[in-house]
């Protein structure tokens, strides 16, 4: 039997409270989870909020003001799509067709696509992070394109009052 | 000569904690940084679809329609505008001190709807925003339509 002898510190309470910290972090910290916010928006601020619990069964559509002084002016829409952060036009003339990417993307995650094994999601929301200076004018084709694609609830990504 | 004090004393008081005391304390101070709590983002949900001319599709035999009203919001240089119905008419420069006063109304007019046994599921608000309006002006509207108690708020398109 060795001999216990009393001396140093006792890390004891130490590795318990630091346990419990870490478990703490690890199951409210959401790492690694990237909805795909564009953190470089700044968008207005309300009083008023709910909390998306399922944030999983989201999109989240970075929206800015397009371009000034040209015809026919689209909002510059991005999100994250396959993993990747994508520009999603509007309208995209390509071969001399039209595409409605945005549209195209919202279906995508709504109806879903075997090949791509997605499976269709009717209830999936759209959280529209808008810069606070975006103006209706962009704001509607993107909530066009949304009601289009028989998408049952948006939200507006709103940050709380200091 | 041996010094009394320099004598090196063994301690055998179970393992060395020293190594997991560093890794929990190094994880510990990865996950405070790397961490984000997004406590400071909420949302604004709002289930009802965008209202427009030639969007959707004819409505089922014996839909219920439902009981809407309108809030106009417009910006003129500094005057934020913003009327509901034909109830409201509120002009100020400040939209939170405009919508304070539109909240005001609409309770009232919450109240008239519960009086007069509407079934306040069946009441939507409808926002139309000119074109120029920002998404920091329609935002105090929105959260006045939703505070007066109007569960069912969306928005509209101008097609004028």
């Amino acid at each position: 039997m060795p001999e216990i002898r009393e001396g140093g510190v006792n890390v004891t309470p130490l590795i318990d409270i630091v346990m419990c910290l870490i478990i703490f972090f690890m199951l409210v910290a959401k790492i690694g989870v990237d909805t795909g916010a564009d953190r470089n928006i700044d968008i207005p601020t309300s009083i008023l909020g709910t909390d998306i619990k399922d944030m999983g069964n989201t999109l989240v559509l970075n929206v800015v003001n397009g371009p000034s002084g040209v015809p026919d002016p689209q909002p510059i829409v991005t999100a994250l799509v396959k993993g990747q952060m994508q520009e999603l036009k509007l309208r995209d003339f390509y071969n001399g067709k039209t595409q409605d990417q945005l549209l195209n993307t919202l279906k995508l995650f709504r109806e879903g696509d075997p090949t791509l094994k997605m499976a269709a999601n009717p209830d999936f929301k759209v959280v529209i992070r808008g810069d606070k200076s975006l103006s209706f004018r962009f704001l509607a084709p993107v909530l066009m394109d949304c009601n289009l694609a028989h998408v049952k609830s948006f939200a507006f990504d709103t940050k709380q009052p200091a | 000569m041996k010094l009394q004090g320099a004598k090196k004393v063994h301690y055998d008081s179970g393992p060395n904690m020293t190594p997991l005391v560093d890794i929990t304390m190094v994880i510990l101070i990865f996950l405070m940084l790397a961490g984000s709590f997004n406590t400071l983002e909420h949302y604004l949900v709002s289930d009802v679809p965008l209202q427009a001319k030639g969007v959707g599709s004819k409505p089922p035999e014996g839909t219920v329609f439902p009981t809407k009203f309108t809030i106009n919001v417009s910006e003129q240089g500094p005057e934020y505008i913003v009327k509901a119905g034909n109830f409201v008419s509120v002009k100020d420069t400040d939209p939170r001190r405009a919508c304070d006063q539109l909240q005001a109304q609409l309770k009232d007019q919450y109240k008239n709807f519960k009086d007069a046994g509407v079934k306040m599921d069946d009441v939507q608000i409808i926002i139309y925003p000119e074109q120029n309006v920002t998404l920091d002006g329609l935002v105090p509207a929105f959260e006045a339509a939703q505070n007066a108690g109007f569960a069912k708020v969306g928005f509209g398109l101008n097609t004028k």
